[in-house]
């Protein structure tokens, strides 16, 4: 027998059993030939025709396409390649119609598919239509007096005997119950007849088929019949370029090389140079024997849309992509390596990411999908079942309330590498330290298990950050389209399955930090300071850049603002362009032991490589290895891999495939036996490129970045009211306002409070002062915002009453706006409270005037201001501080120096002239991140920031666990520990701490 | 005008306080009720341990966590808070025909003017009070005693969170004068924030205000404030409610033989129909169909023999389930032919249950509420619908005999042989 109807995990939660599984249990039972046919979708094509590809089994692309109003459904197999194009297509219609109806729509994509049901008012329309159909007997063979077995009689349509399975064993069945009442947000007793599979629906051997079907022995021949006609095996259509628009109708590869020597000239200046050149008509002869022309173009064409773009990933290595705009960092200038992008062995298509401003890539998105209409979907991401959020479902299903299953679920890690979770979930989680004092009694064994089980399964569909494909022909013709929640057409696959398929994906990922760069030069032009661009300006050489680099003064900064990027360039002390894209890379926390090493190589300069064959190849990095692509490098030079078995490795490694991870380790091994390298050598080279997988990035990624940094730092050098204006404005980067206020008073810049009559909506920066925005003011809607801007277009206000009867402001926005001191300067001579009272009395004249008076009596004359107490300083700056969170003129930490006189603590600023020593400090937390130690325990890194600067400080797991929940950011605290210093860079390792107190009102 | 005496007993943190009653490990412990079942749960109420390490009601739980790293945190029981409110009620009344009390808070107000030469003075009355409230309930209530609930309830906000405060009759004024606004029970947190922002904190500072100058900042409630400010309330102490009254008098407690569960039974009178309620805490809690379903047919089977004894028959049918993480949900059913029998009953509840039964977490106790008739106050059916149900009330009748006589667990239906606690 033929299994012509199984079901895999992708048809989402009903089918439990994963692709490879199912073909693996297939082949195990007997069968030759197998049919996956899911329902509603083809996410699983590639998996299983990888599967049956290496259980040698033969497979049959279908799917189980449903009636979303009926019960009807049809298993349509695809008999032909035009039978796919029409599965594809009919399955989106499912997707993307919301009038489909099976019925009427299945005949006019029926050509090249034999199409199952077993609904008998289907057959007869079908059969008029044309449509190839068998009835389809899932697990029982049908009552020959039944309507079915009739009309299939009346019609001579054949019966074909199918498994018709959701599961792969008998004892599967409670996982598929459990699925199933995590989808209709049930519990397991609840589930009615039609809610679940029968516990019959699990993939049974042909014998047993045959055993089942005796009485009608034709239905088991006929899956035989049916299978001989079904000659297509799985889609192959090659790499599927994006269609260039070319009115020109030069062909694509003269207009690329036209258009690279245009920008190269604009990049270089004319004549071009000889290496330039060189360089451009290599990468040109791979670019067109790959036929990669027309994907440039396009690329090119979407990028000219947007303000400032950052290519990143291995793009930026090609000079080309440099030419055309794509990128912005120079491959020659900085020694990248194209073959990470591109070679001629390389089978994959390899992707082009783009970043554009985070408020820019939606609007290009939609260009996209707008202008390749009906071409064009998103790519889609499989969302499956991880422990923490299958423990949690199961959990729910068990009906245990929310904060017993936090309890657990809280200490899970969001992500569980496959091999983890092979074992009992339960003995694995014991082990872990987070749940040493942990008790699980009944029924946490039980879902433990079920989630175990059902780890893996894929969920739901959700849309790939950014990667958009864009085909020839329509996109339905190649996989099947749905429309995601969000409105966007979404393909079925993965971004996996489609680069399998050989769609090429371009990735439109948004970048707040280029919205920063974008709004801080528009600024400076809006102030009459021309800027170019950095069109012919490189701010990695200018001087003062490179010295605030090295300093680690590089809050606000692209990718080097965090504590620790920071704390790296201190220790370093360099602020160079080419040790900025190390640092870049180099901070991640697969890399992290390897950053002392690094470090005390870099001040030295004394290191010899891991091996002499290894001579030369790491010598940019000290010898260690960085990038990815030093993974491929060192295969290369150590094992003899090719540069696209290299290149293999390094993906393999980033996917975590045990399967072929252990091929590539043999063959590394054995290659490098042949070069005479020891086996200790050997290991230690393999650990080295383990330990390296998962988070590293190449280097044409991390020199883009870097050059995104240094853009930054050099506004943030030369201008840093402007460009800490546009950091706040577009609400980007690690720190909040408060610190990136406290960083611009350390600057120099003057901060200005928001002033009604002067405030843009967006922090704006002039002449070393930073004028807060009126979106600072906490609680000001946006439109009463945008009426404040265009009332004071027309007549700046004149009096508070002008400003109360214009804008008509909300108590709540006039308390903010009053309190944040933005009306100020329309009453310099009365105090604040005054303001607010004359608004109450604006707004209970405006009540007035809209009561109904019978006998229009004069209306009482508002009261007089009583005699209100007056405002203190503190109290003013108490106000300021919750409707604006900070303060403009002062770091609140001053306001506790009468508190702090006689606890000796040390500035921020002066904390390296006590190493060794332990001190007092009192600072306000700005930021924290908590890590593990080797063996599991937490501690934290935590930023506190006084008047004077930023204090490192690093709490153990002692002292951690002692004191982390009074730690709080935003809040003052007292510290108390030992002054250390590494390579220059000094920290404070906090032993003690305590909330500073309110501050009186008496106190000043 | 007479002079008024009020007394205000005021049991701090009462939902905290009975719990660590009930479990005295947790006596000395920071203590947090809260309805964790929720994502965004708020603390209900805290003990003063809590309290001290900065734990306040409402605040997010998570936040309560976070500032107090040992606290223990417990669901609420609202049913057991209202026992108890009840029961203190009962006794309270026994003191004052005028008791206010709150809901589940553990405060009662007592207006006790004019009871001097009864009950001696409104000092000793709250000192007796509290005594024996303390050895029948073994909680220790706050007093005031004041010549308004207003500024009884200030003067117990200061002795908080033990101990009590008397402020004599004239002396109102002087005693609010200097106190913080917050204080004032009357005026909420935005409404002190308003007069903050106007640097004005003590009631000394706002008494400067006159009546219009309250009215632009408060318009309709300027008029209470400005009262209040300076002592004067004139709001009384509420009679209690009469139906409150008559279940609480005439409820008694019975245990279910049938089941480790607890059941009680209270019967109210309204005009010509009465209320029967029976309720159903499962061994284990439980989201298992067929075990909920075993335990509303032992409250119906509870609930119908009483209704046959009395000759009465039920009409509506009114179903609250408490889940394990301490929310309730009631569901009622529409006016339905009159049904006396078990099974009659069951189907019934069957349809209410499905109705109420919308969430998953497991469930901790069914309650089932029975607005009853009189059965000879009912017309007859003109065609005889009612022929299935007076034939099953026969075999009700049948199975109460045969249970009066040998016993409640020699007979009983399929329906209660689900073994408890599966799920």
């Amino acid at each position: 027998m033929i299994a012509l109807n199984t079901r895999s995990c992708y048809s989402f939660m009903w089918g439990t059993g994963l692709v490879d599984d199912l073909c693996r249990q297939a082949k195990e039972l007997g069968y030759e030939k197998i049919a996956l046919t899911d329902t509603d979708n083809l996410c699983g094509l590639w998996p299983f025709l990888d599967a049956c590809r290496h259980y040698g089994i033969t497979p049959v692309i279908g799917a189980e396409v449903t009636d979303p109003d009926t019960p009807h459904r049809a298993v349509c197999l695809a008999k032909t390649l035009q039978g796919y194009h029409n599965l594809s297509s009919l399955i989106s219609r499912r997707h993307q119609d919301k009038d489909f109806c099976l019925k009427t729509a299945l005949p006019s994509f029926s050509f090249g598919l034999t199409v199952l049901t077993r609904n008998p008012d289907l057959l007869a329309f079908w059969h008029e239509n044309s449509v190839d159909l068998a009835v389809n007997l899932a697990r029982h063979p049908g009552s020959q007096s039944s309507t079915l077995y009739r009309e299939a009689q009346h019609l001579g349509i054949p019966l074909v005997a199918t498994p018709g399975s959701f599961f792969l064993k008998p004892e599967h069945a409670g996982v598929h119950r459990m699925l199933r009442a995590i989808s209709l947000n049930t519990c397991q007793s609840r589930l009615g007849r039609t809610d679940a599979a029968p516990d019959s629906a699990f993939l049974a051997s042909p014998q047993w088929y045959q055993q089942r079907f005796s009485i009608q022995p034709e239905a088991i021949r006929n899956t035989f019949a049916i299978s001989e006609k079904i000659e297509f095996k799985g889609p192959d259509f090659g790499t599927i370029m994006p269609p260039l628009r070319n009115p020109s109708g030069i062909p694509a590869p003269q207009l690329l090389y036209k258009k690279t020597l245009k920008g190269a000239r604009k990049r270089y200046g004319s004549p071009l140079p000889p290496k330039v050149v060189q360089r451009i008509n290599y990468e040109m002869d791979i670019i067109r024997e790959k036929s990669f022309c027309e994907y440039f173009l396009v690329v090119e064409d979407i990028v000219k849309r947007a303000s400032r773009i950052c290519g990143r990933g291995s793009g930026a290595a090609s000079i080309v992509a440099y030419c055309l705009g794509i990128t912005n960092v120079c491959p020659i200038k900085f020694n990248l390596y194209f073959e990470r992008f591109l070679n001629p062995d390389r089978k994959d298509p390899p992707d082009i990411d783009v970043d554009f401003a985070w408020d820019e890539r939606d609007r290009i998105l939609e260009w996209v999908l707008t202008e390749f209409k009906g071409h064009s979907a998103m790519v889609s991401s499989h969302i499956l079942f991880q422990p923490r959020m299958a423990v949690r479902e199961v959990a729910k299903v068990f009906g245990l309330p929310d904060a017993e299953i936090s309890r657990v679920t809280k200490r899970l890690p969001w992500f569980w590498r496959t091999d983890d979770h092979e074992n009992d979930l339960l003995s694995q989680i014991r082990e872990k330290p987070e749940f040493r004092f942990m008790e699980f009694p009944e029924p946490w064994p039980q879902i433990m298990a079920y989630a175990r089980a059902i780890t893996g399964i894929p969920r739901y569909l959700s849309v790939h950050p950014g990667g958009v494909v864009i085909t020839p022909e329509p996109i339905d013709r190649y996989v099947p389209v749905q429309t995601a929640p969000k409105g966007v057409p979404l393909i079925q696959w993965e971004k996996d399955g489609a680069e399998t398929a050989g769609l090429v994906k371009i990735d439109l990922l948004g970048n707040r930090s280029l919205a920063v760069i974008r709004d801080t030069i528009h600024n400076l032009e809006t102030n009459g300071k021309p800027f170019d661009d950095f069109n012919q300006l490189d701010p990695e050489d200018d001087y003062d850049t490179q010295h605030h680099v090295a300093q680690g003064n590089t809050m606000g900064c692209f990718y080097i603002e965090s504590p620790a990027t920071r704390l790296l360039q201190k220790k370093t002390r360099v602020g160079d362009f080419e040790h900025l894209v190390i640092h870049s890379s180099i901070i991640r926390p697969a890399a992290n032991e390897f950053i002392q090493e690094y470090i005390k190589r870099l001040h030295t300069g004394e290191w010899k490589p891991v091996h002499p064959l290894l001579e030369g190849v790491l010598d940019e990095t000290y010898g260690i290895m960085v990038y990815q692509e030093d993974v491929s490098r060192v295969a290369v030079r150590i094992a003899g891999f090719s540069h696209a078995e290299g290149d293999g490795l390094r993906k393999i490694m980033s996917k975590k495939d045990k399967r072929r991870l252990s091929d590539y380790h043999d063959r590394f091994v054995a290659g490098a036996g042949k070069n005479n390298v020891a086996q200790t050598d050997i290991d230690r080279l393999w650990s080295m490129i383990i330990s390296f997988s998962g988070y590293s990035f190449c280097k044409p990624h991390s020199a883009s970045y870097a050059r995104v940094s240094f853009q930054a730092a050099y506004l943030k050098t030369h201008y840093p009211a402007e460009f800490m204006a546009a950091v706040i404005s577009n609400q980007g980067g690690f720190y909040s306002a408060f610190a990136y206020v406290s960083e611009a008073r350390r600057s120099g810049v003057k901060i200005h409070n928001p002033d009604v009559n002067e405030s843009q909506i967006h922090w704006y920066g002039m002449q070393n002062k930073l004028f807060v925005g009126l979106s600072a003011v906490r609680e000001l809607s946006l439109s009463t915002a945008e009426k404040i801007i265009s009332q004071r277009r027309m007549q700046p206000f004149k009096t508070p009453h002008d400003f109360f009867e214009r804008v008509r402001p909300r108590e709540n926005e006039i308390n903010n706006l009053i309190s944040c001191g933005s009306m100020d300067s329309l009453n310099p001579d009365q105090n604040r409270t005054a303001l607010l009272w004359q608004y109450h009395q604006w707004r209970q004249t405006e009540t007035r005037k809209s009561d109904k008076d019978l006998f229009n009596l004069p209306k009482p004359p508002a009261p007089q201001p009583p005699d209100l107490p007056g405002e203190t300083a503190l109290q003013r700056m108490r106000n300021e501080f919750e409707s604006l969170g900070f303060l403009c003129k002062t770091h609140p930490m001053e306001l506790y120096s009468h508190t702090l006189q006689p606890c000796s603590t040390i500035k921020a600023a002066d904390l390296h002239l006590y190493p060794g020593k332990t001190i007092r400090f009192a600072g306000w937390l700005i930021t924290g991140k908590v890590v593990r130690t080797k063996k599991g325990d937490p501690m934290k890194f935590l930023t506190f920031e006084d008047e004077t600067g930023i204090a490192e400080t690093v709490f153990f797991p002692e002292p951690y666990a002692r004191l982390c929940h009074m730690l709080e950011t935003g809040k003052p605290y007292l510290l108390k520990g030992k002054v250390d210093e590494n390579w220059g860079a000094f920290t404070l390792t906090v032993d003690q701490c305590r909330q500073m107190p309110t501050i009186s009102l008496k106190k000043i | 005008m007479q002079e008024r005496t009020v007394i205000h007993l005021d049991i701090a943190d009462f939902a905290a306080a009975i719990e660590a009653g009930r479990e005295p490990s947790l006596a000395g412990r920071p203590l947090a009720i809260a309805l964790s079942g929720s994502s965004r749960a708020r603390v209900y109420d805290m003990s003063e341990e809590a309290y001290c390490q900065g734990v306040r009601k409402g605040m997010p739980l998570g936040q309560a966590r976070h500032r107090c790293r040992d606290i223990k945190i417990l669901p609420p029981r609202f049913h057991a808070y209202e026992q108890v409110m009840k029961a203190m009620f009962k006794t309270i009344c026994a003191a004052s025909p005028r008791v206010e009390s709150g809901v589940r808070d553990g405060h009662f107000y007592l207006d006790v003017s004019g009871m001097s030469r009864l009950a001696g003075p409104g000092v000793d009355m709250a000192f007796r009070l509290k005594k024996q409230i303390e050895k029948e309930f073994d909680l220790s209530p706050v007093w005031s005693v004041a010549s308004s609930k207003l500024v009884a309830k200030v003067a117990a906000r200061m002795a908080k969170p033990c101990g009590e405060y008397i402020v004599p009759p004239g002396d109102e004024s002087a005693f609010l004068a200097p106190l913080p606004l917050y204080l004032l029970p009357m005026l909420n947190r935005n409404q002190v924030r308003k007069l903050n922002r106007f640097n004005l904190t003590q009631v000394c500072q706002a008494r400067e205000l006159t009546r219009e100058q309250l009215s632009l900042l408060f318009s309709d409630q300027a008029d209470r404030f400005y009262n209040a400010l300076r002592g004067t309330d004139f709001e009384p102490v509420e009679k209690p409610d009469l139906l409150q009254l008559l279940s609480s008098s005439s409820s008694r407690v019975q245990p279910n033989s049938l089941s480790r569960a607890t059941s009680q039974i209270q019967a109210g009178s309204h005009n010509r129909s009465f209320f029967l309620e029976q309720g159903h805490v499962f061994a284990e809690d439980t989201n298992d169909k067929s075990c909920l379903e075993k335990g509303l047919y032992q409250v119906c089977e509870t609930l119908g023999a009483k209704l046959r004894q009395g000759q009465y028959a039920a009409v509506t049918l009114n179903i609250k389930l408490t889940y394990s993480d301490g929310k309730m949900v009631q569901t009622a059913s529409a006016k339905f032919d009159p049904v006396s029998s078990d099974l009659g009953l069951f189907r019934q509840g069957q349809v209410v249950l499905k109705k109420a039964w919308q969430r998953r977490v497991r469930i901790q106790h069914l309650q089932v509420r029975a607005r009853s008739v009189r059965a000879a106050c009912l017309q007859a059916g003109l065609f005889d619908s009612q022929k299935a149900e007076s034939r099953l009330v026969m075999v009700s009748r049948a199975v109460d005999r045969i249970r009066e006589k040998f016993g409640a667990c020699c007979v009983g239906s399929g329906l209660s042989l689900v073994p408890d606690g599966s799920s």
